[in-house]
């Protein structure tokens, strides 16, 4: 635990020094700052960073992750060489990359929100689903990136796997639903689509967000096959639940990946 | 010291090492040599447990050290290239490697005054020259006066200046009866630090030859055998 605590420490420090983790939290900040300057109404704006942070935060969270851990490969090897066990040496560095990408969106978005709060009238509700969606979106995309970078020891192989993985989940993944859905348009398939979509993390982010709103026009198929079986609240409560396994899964796996299996560089 | 007994290591279809057999004596220093893909550095990872072995065993002072890390606290281990958090100050570098090892409250830091460094440990690891850099990689793989050094082409990117200190440092590691693996492709440097020389090559051990089995009135310097082996080597090879 105390190895664990000052990897940690020592890895988070780096990661704040570093000018990245200072230009996301910028673009974070205006971006939001830019909203309200567009849009009164607190929900609306709120609507609307969700659209960007589902672009923002899968971008980040795969490129900046896999570099990271790219780049540390060797500092890891020095690590591995000293006594400590594997798992507090990735632990560490997965704990501190999570809070340093979570506290880049938190201050930068959070700043604006908690300004505007009262006047821009945001539901505490909507604002709760709209952090806690974004922070285990952060979580999933973190997990996918350290399985890039530890599955493939070539990291040129391991950057095309994150960019095939976010190009599939975030534009190839819908159109083959919709493909599918055209196809089997004579038969019921709700309960398929509902499959389909915990099945990309995206989706369930976007069809999260949806779900607080009264947007029945924008609301995609699979988002309203949801509203109409769950209700929103059980809805959303299922969708959380979903992306929290979600940004498990690859966390277990590239840590037992990286426990054993041999370490390349 | 260090025991390898049958040792073997391939990645995916190729054989890295082929039941290795060999054992590292205290208070040596042992030269691997071999060319490029003999296999030298998978040994060293091997002892140091970022690989695991296909087969066979390593030992660490007669015990077996598979699925274990405490024995990496009397071991030392220079990169061939350096590279540590970019952010942080080598003075926090230093300071988290300390704090991995237990029940250490001396250290050897000789290296930091004997190569001048301490203007340096206040600067960003990034902002370092090359040299700098691996500077700091011998200061860290001294630092708790291990009794096994591990150090892979260790004055590669080193002035000569600073090359002759880091090979005086070992000279007298060696002498304080500490275990040293060495592999260099600087003859001049084989020369002055080998007590102990084994050649792999295409991952088999080709050749050993322990000190005392080098005649103390023969004219052949260690390189000419290692030219040698390397020549023999090579025609196996092409035959």
């Amino acid at each position: 635990m105390n190895t664990l605590y000052k990897i940690t420490g020592y890895e988070l420090r780096n990661l704040t020094r570093s000018k990245w983790t200072v230009l996301f939290t910028a673009i974070y900040f205006i971006i939001c700052e830019s909203l309200f300057l567009l849009e009164d109404q607190g929900a609306k704006v709120v609507l609307s960073l969700f659209n960007f942070i589902l672009l923002f935060i899968p971008v980040i969270s795969l490129f900046f992750g896999i570099t990271f851990i790219n780049n540390e490969k060797p500092f890891i090897e020095l690590l591995l060489s000293q006594p400590v066990r594997r798992r507090d040496i990735f632990n560490g560095l997965y704990i501190s990359l999570s809070l340093a990408l979570t506290a880049t969106m938190l201050i930068g978005v959070g700043l604006p929100l908690a300004f505007h709060f009262h006047s821009s009238k945001i539901p505490s509700d909507l604002l709760l689903i709209f952090l806690g969606s974004s922070i285990l979106m952060n979580q999933v995309f973190i997990g996918i990136a350290f399985f890039g970078a530890f599955f493939f020891s070539d990291k040129s192989k391991g950057l095309i796997f994150v960019i095939g993985f976010w190009l599939f989940t975030f534009i190839l993944y819908d159109m083959g639903i919709l493909v599918l859905s055209y196809i089997l348009k004579d038969y019921p398939i709700e309960k398929l689509m509902m499959i389909l979509t915990v099945t990309n993390p995206v989706d369930v982010g976007r069809i999260l967000i949806l779900l607080q709103f009264d947007v029945a026009a924008l609301m995609g198929y699979s988002a309203a096959i949801y509203q109409m079986t769950f209700g929103n609240i059980f809805s959303s409560a299922i969708l959380l639940a979903i992306l929290f396994v979600w940004s498990f899964i690859p966390y277990y796996i590239s840590k037992t990946l990286f426990r054993n299996s041999d370490f390349i560089i | 010291m260090i025991t390898i007994e049958n040792l073997s290591k391939s990645y995916s279809r190729i054989r890295a090492l082929t039941e290795l057999s060999y054992e590292f004596r205290k208070g040596m220093v042992t030269t691997i040599v071999g060319p490029n893909g003999s296999g030298k550095t998978t040994l060293m990872k091997c002892i140091l447990g970022f690989l695991r072995p296909g087969g066979g065993n390593i030992y660490f002072d007669g015990k077996n050290i598979a699925g274990q890390s405490l024995y990496r606290d009397r071991t030392g281990y220079m990169a061939q290239k350096p590279a540590f958090p970019e952010n942080l100050y080598p003075i926090e570098i230093i300071d988290l490697i300390k704090s991995l090892r237990t029940g250490k409250d001396t250290y050897d830091e000789s290296l930091i005054s004997e190569f001048e460094f301490y203007p340096e440990l206040e600067k960003p690891f990034h902002s370092l020259s090359g040299g700098n850099k691996q500077k700091l990689n011998a200061i860290i793989s001294f630092l708790f006066s291990p009794e096994l050094v591990i150090l892979d082409e260790p004055t590669a990117g080193l002035d000569p200046l600073t090359s002759k200190i880091l090979k005086n440092k070992i000279k007298r590691e060696r002498d304080n009866g500490k275990t040293i693996l060495l592999t260099s492709h600087i003859i001049d440097e084989i020369e002055e630090l080998t007590d102990d020389l084994i050649m792999l090559y295409e991952g088999k051990l080709k050749f050993s030859q322990k000190k005392e089995e080098r005649s103390p009135d023969s004219q052949k310097p260690v390189s000419e055998t290692i030219a040698e082996l390397f020549r023999k080597a090579g025609d196996e090879h092409t035959l």
